[in-house]
């Protein structure tokens, strides 16, 4: 278990390197693009053109002119040994400021969307898998049908417009107070809550449909007890799976629902960045996602292995 | 041709398979349903030139923002273009391209997939570990980053996404393979003297490619909203292909007071996936395959 | 069996504990001053605040960096040098007035009533520290001032010396980004903190997070008194949302909502919509090394083509009109005597014919086997500019041109054009973004100017340009300009398309606001106040 740990540790590593170093050569691939890019997201402005002196001004501000892989190697350097990721050339603050002022906001709208998903999913699914095959069973699955297949982006429109725009319920923009992140959770929860009913209902069918259940309705348990708390237990197994390895979608989603929201999160910063060409920032991002996704998918397995085993003996 | 399972598991090539698969398709109604609403799609996106009532690209500057109504089933748009045409030339955008991405996915992934799981060792360990690494990522984040290098274009939308996909397909074939490969029926008609390229192709892979014919399904309809995603944010197709998502994000300033120019749209991309949902599910129950849980 | 339950209680601690953290609002670790994420209807206003959904995400308060017109224009907490009339003739504002010494040295006068907003006097100093700042860091005024040294004369009077003779000179003083700031807007390191200008307001506070920047009124301002308590200014990039924000009444003041709005809002009770032409316009660049386009006849077709009435109607909804000249007719120096293109299909069709494109099967034109086909560049940041790109096309078609529209992104089209490999490029131009007509006119049609993508070369132009810049007296240098004016309107290097129109919303108790066309995107003025 350990070696096996410790592998993984180090491959997570590996990963991290390789994908830092694929985004970093991957914003370079146009050559000349950066200075002209940093210029008119900054002095500039989008439609002007930047003079050979500008350019190089810029340039040998920010070393743009050493071959790549020294830009690439100093970059880790810095980060290795100093803990400096580098600084944004639009914001000519430290990158590592930038990410801990936006990823709390993009953690806040992850745990909300999961949180609203699995307080409604959970229960949603269990309800279907009681009624199964009933009307009611058939609406939720063809509703959860309709979750996973909507655009979010289109999804995010349609709520804003009846209930910012029509109904007013909820200011269209701003952020730090509860009304602001109802519309970006809700729109980003939508396709996991559909998931989450969907696989809460299919394990919860299984689960009941075992042996040991009937064992334990013959020893006379409540009905209620039996489902919530032995076949719960059971199901929770494959939710939880599939929790974890949903989180990479999570954070793709969150990515376009912070577009539209304006939600000052890591996905908006990762956008924008990409667009301005702010190489140090788009690394800084890359950096932060790739560690969260990968953590969250080491402790899913991790925890996938050590608990599957239990699960087949009815415990 | 079609595949059919007998007892034993075993695909075969036969009439009566053929048959019997309809005949379960039949029985499945939302599949039978979904088959013949995509055979329409199809054949609508096929012939849409001579179906759409307007040039998709043809605009009326006279003729803007207005709502349903008898001349414009759907409406048109902030330049006068036909929002029905638009959808059908949007639908062979989408599906064809899709369909390119899953097929080259599929490909390549079923390739490499069956060669690292059939012959194992270094191969295996390193291109795994190279497939972990793409994996390490959020796709959508990943194509994202491409599209941004390498600006928007069909081919560089379609590398992108085939980037992104082609792991899942390797690692699903790779564990079928593994664990087919290790039964007895293998050993025994290897010691009939059958090669490797022979147990491959009539034993190893009709036993294993049906999880990947159910991914690539729905996979199709997930491929679309990756475009329609994309081409929302601005790095996907170039602005004169009519493509949904493309719609939807240029008709977004209009919302407010021409909210239909991004509903409709909207609602084919709906639709469209919800189809393929529906048939690859009604595929993974109609083929049978060993569980591989991958209904997400 | 514990191990699950383990898990379960975990995973509802962490539910529990992120549904308390959200509903708290508390993992937000942002400073939201003023009103700006208060509760939906806020119908009224106390205080005197201004809030102002603004079109550009506020990146930077630092003007050397790029904050220039978000801090000097849109917050009013510096002040340039040299002012600007509505007909971009110049005037003073810290500088009371300038002259030239030589052909390489200006003095500029200052007043001696100015305070910074920390407290301390303007002096000579200070401007000569400000001014060198900005023009060493900003590559653009590096560009523009072209400088030797700046020379302190007295405590109200410095002394400019550039490397070559620079007759724009007061005219770059004018730029936003050489607002005068003070040394205290610097921290102990030397770096960037907070403007500190002597602007009507002063700055208050900056969201890290929400880029919401606060400035309150400034008490010792030599200008008069400040209309405003309290000024918001809360960066609402997506046009869409701006309209909406201004429906609903999170904000009160905004510029550019979708155009297609414009006529709902004006009727809604409550709202004041103005419309204005800007100092800026819808240009086709055309990459005049492509044999065809490089063909005057083509060029003249081309543009007789465009319905720019149409267009300026139904794709801006009026918000902007049909290109004359560069320039809009109420600009001191305009040849007035130009007059807006119009359509005319008749024409377009007689100079391809006569030029020898003959109509091929297809429906587009040729001529020894080269087809009238191009691409046409645009991006998506302007909202006018893709439905525009698309009408044209559609227009061009008429008249057997072929044109594909590709919208790209702003980076991705300048990677293009700097390869050569490129057609038409549909953008705009700031006409005055220093107020001199000399500025466009070379950096647009000169052979090295630097906007021209598409190497327009004219000797009899660069000769006209270099000499009308040299010239000292005004009016021989606006007659001279006139003339390359004319010269443009002929030859059309760049096919004009429509001035550029935006519009101004807001709600009827905001006063006072006077529209500046010399700005950037909008000016605040400090004159507007809250009626209550």
């Amino acid at each position: 278990m350990y070696m096996y740990i410790m592998k993984r540790l180090g491959f997570m590593i590996l990963a991290i390197f390789v994908v830092s170093a694929m985004a970093f050569f991957l914003m370079n691939m146009v050559p000349g693009s950066t200075p002209v890019m940093i210029l008119k997201y900054t002095v500039l402005g989008l439609e002007n053109s930047a003079t050979p002196n500008q350019i190089a001004q810029i340039s040998s501000r920010y070393n743009l002119n050493d071959p790549l892989y020294v830009q690439y190697i100093t970059w880790l350097k810095n980060a290795l040994l100093h803990g400096n990721i580098g600084t944004s050339y639009i914001y000519n603050e430290p990158v590592s400021y930038l990410i801990a002022l936006r990823l709390p906001a993009t953690i806040l709208l992850a745990v909300t969307s999961m949180s609203i998903a699995i307080l409604i999913g959970i229960p949603l699914g269990i309800y279907a898998a009681l009624k199964e095959n009933r009307i009611s069973d058939t609406i939720l699955r063809f509703v959860t049908l309709f979750g996973v297949s909507m655009p979010s982006f289109w999804v995010a429109l349609i709520l804003l417009l009846i209930f910012a725009v029509d109904l007013k319920l909820v200011p269209v923009v701003g952020y730090g107070q509860v009304d602001n992140i109802i519309l970006p959770s809700i729109t980003l929860a939508i396709p996991y809550m559909a998931i989450i009913i969907r696989v809460t209902r299919t394990s919860m069918l299984e689960t009941l449909g075992n042996e040991y259940i009937r064992f334990s309705i013959a020893k006379g348990l409540s009905k209620y007890r039996i489902i919530f708390v032995h076949a719960l237990k059971n199901a929770m197994l494959p939710i939880i799976t599939v929790l974890g390895f949903q989180t990479g979608n999570l954070l793709g989603g969150a990515m376009i629902v912070e577009t539209i929201f304006d939600w000052p999160g890591i996905g908006n910063l990762l956008v924008n960045s990409i667009d301005s060409h702010d190489i140090p920032v788009v690394q800084g991002c890359i950096l932060v996602i790739a560690i969260m996704f990968l953590t969250v998918n080491f402790i899913v397995d991790i925890l996938y292995t050590y608990i599957d085993p239990r699960i087949r003996y009815g415990g | 041709m079609a595949y059919s399972i007998n007892r034993t598991n075993r695909f075969q090539f036969s009439l009566t398979g053929v048959l019997d698969m309809a005949r379960k398709i039949m029985k499945k109604k939302d599949m039978a349903i979904s088959l013949v609403v995509l055979v329409i799609i199809i054949i609508l996106t096929l012939f849409a030139h001579v179906i759409s009532p307007y040039d998709p690209n043809a605009i009326n500057l006279s003729n803007i923002n207005l709502g349903p109504c008898s001349a414009h089933w759907l409406g048109t748009d902030y330049l006068g273009r036909d929002i029905l045409s638009r959808i059908l030339a949007g639908a062979s955008v989408s599906l064809s391209i899709s369909a390119c991405v899953v097929t080259i996915s599929l490909l390549f992934g079923v390739t490499i997939g069956c060669a690292i799981g059939y012959y194992g060792g270094i191969l295996d360990d390193t291109i795994s570990r190279v497939i972990d690494i793409f994996m390490a990522f959020p796709s959508m984040i990943f194509a994202l980053a491409i599209m941004g290098a390498f600006g928007p274009s069909v081919i560089n939308l379609i590398i992108a996404l085939v980037m992104v996909q082609w792991t899942a397909y390797a690692r699903v074939i790779r564990g079928q393979v593994l664990s087919i490969k290790e039964k007895e029926f293998i050993a025994s008609v290897r010691t009939i003297g059958a090669s490797d390229i022979q147990i491959f192709i009539r034993h190893i892979l009709p036993n294993s490619i049906a999880p990947v014919i159910v991914m690539a399904t729905i996979d199709i309809g997930h491929v679309i909203l990756s475009i329609a995603a994309l081409n929302f944010l601005g790095i996907g197709l170039p602005a004169n292909i009519p493509e949904w998502g493309g719609m939807i994000s240029s008709g977004k300033e209009f919302f407010t007071t021409a909210p239909f120019i991004i509903i409709f749209p909207g609602l084919a991309i709906t639709l469209v996936v919800i189809i393929f949902s529906i048939l690859g599910d009604g595929m993974r129950d109609i083929l049978n395959p060993v569980d591989e849980g991958g209904e997400l | 069996m514990q191990i699950i339950t383990k898990i379960l209680s975990i995973l509802a601690i962490v539910l529990v504990v992120g549904i308390v953290l959200a509903l708290s609002g508390c993992v937000t670790g942002s400073q939201v001053a003023g009103n700006t994420s208060s509760n939906s209807t806020v119908q009224s206003n106390e205080n005197d605040t201004l809030r102002v959904g603004e079109m550009w995400d506020i990146t930077t308060l630092d003007p050397a960096a790029g904050g220039g017109t978000t801090i000097g224009e849109k917050a009013d907490i510096t002040e340039t040098l040299v002012g600007a009339n509505p007909d971009f003739s110049l005037k003073p504002e810290l500088a009371t007035s300038w002259y030239q010494v030589d052909n390489l040295t200006w003095v500029f006068n200052l007043r001696n009533d100015v305070y910074f907003q920390d407290g301390t006097k303007m002096t000579a100093d200070d401007v000569k520290w400000s001014l060198d700042r900005v023009i060493s860091l900003d590559p653009v005024v590096t560009n523009l001032v072209n400088l030797d040294n700046i020379t302190v004369i007295n405590d109200t009077a410095i002394m400019i010396k550039t490397k070559s003779e620079n007759l724009m000179l007061p005219a770059v003083l004018n730029y936003p980004d050489t607002g005068i700031i003070a040394k205290s807007s610097l921290d102990a390191n030397g770096n960037f903190s907070k403007p500190v200008g002597t602007g009507a307001y002063k700055f208050e506070s900056f969201g890290q997070t929400t880029h919401v920047l606060t400035v309150v009124k400034n008490d010792l301002w030599w200008n008069g008194t400040p209309g405003l308590d309290t000024l918001v200014l809360t960066p609402i990039t997506d046009p869409n949302t701006r309209a909406m924000a201004i429906e609903s009444g999170e904000i009160d003041f905004t510029c550019d909502v979708p155009y297609n709005e414009v006529p709902g809002i004006a009727q809604m009770p409550g709202y004041t919509v103005e419309k204005y032409n800007k100092a800026r316009m819808y240009m086709l660049v055309l990459n005049l090394n492509e044999s065809s386009l490089g063909d005057l006849k083509v060029r003249q077709a081309i543009s007789d083509a465009i319905d720019r009435q149409a267009i300026a109607q139904n794709v801006l909804y009026g918000m902007g009109s049909p290109a004359a000249g560069p320039f809009m007719s109420t600009m001191a120096w305009t040849n007035t005597s130009l007059t807006p293109y119009t359509i005319n299909l008749t024409d377009a069709n007689a100079l391809l014919d006569e030029d020898g494109w003959v109509n091929g099967t297809d429906g587009i034109r040729e001529k020894n086997g080269q087809k009238l086909s191009f691409t046409l560049l645009t991006f998506p940041n302007r909202p006018g500019l893709p439905p525009m790109a698309e009408a044209i096309a559609a227009e061009l078609k008429d008249i057997g041109v072929s044109v594909q529209v590709q919208v790209e992104t702003s980076g991705a089209i300048s990677a293009q054009v700097s390869t050569g490999v490129w057609d038409m490029e549909l953008t705009t131009y700031a006409t005055a973004m220093v107020p001199d007509p000399g500025y466009i006119l070379k950096e647009l049609y000169t052979t090295n100017g630097t906007y021209n993508s598409g190497k327009y070369s004219n000797p009899q132009l660069d000769a006209l340009i270099a000499n009308a810049s040299d010239t000292k007296d005004l009016n021989e240098r606006y007659q001279l300009y006139e003339e390359a004016q004319s010269i443009v309107y002929e030859q059309q290097p760049i096919i004009l398309v429509d001035y550029y129109g935006s519009d101004i919303v807001m709600k009827n108790y905001v006063k006072g606001f006077v529209n500046d066309p010399t700005s950037h995107d909008y000016n605040i003025n400090p004159e507007i106040y809250i009626q209550n």
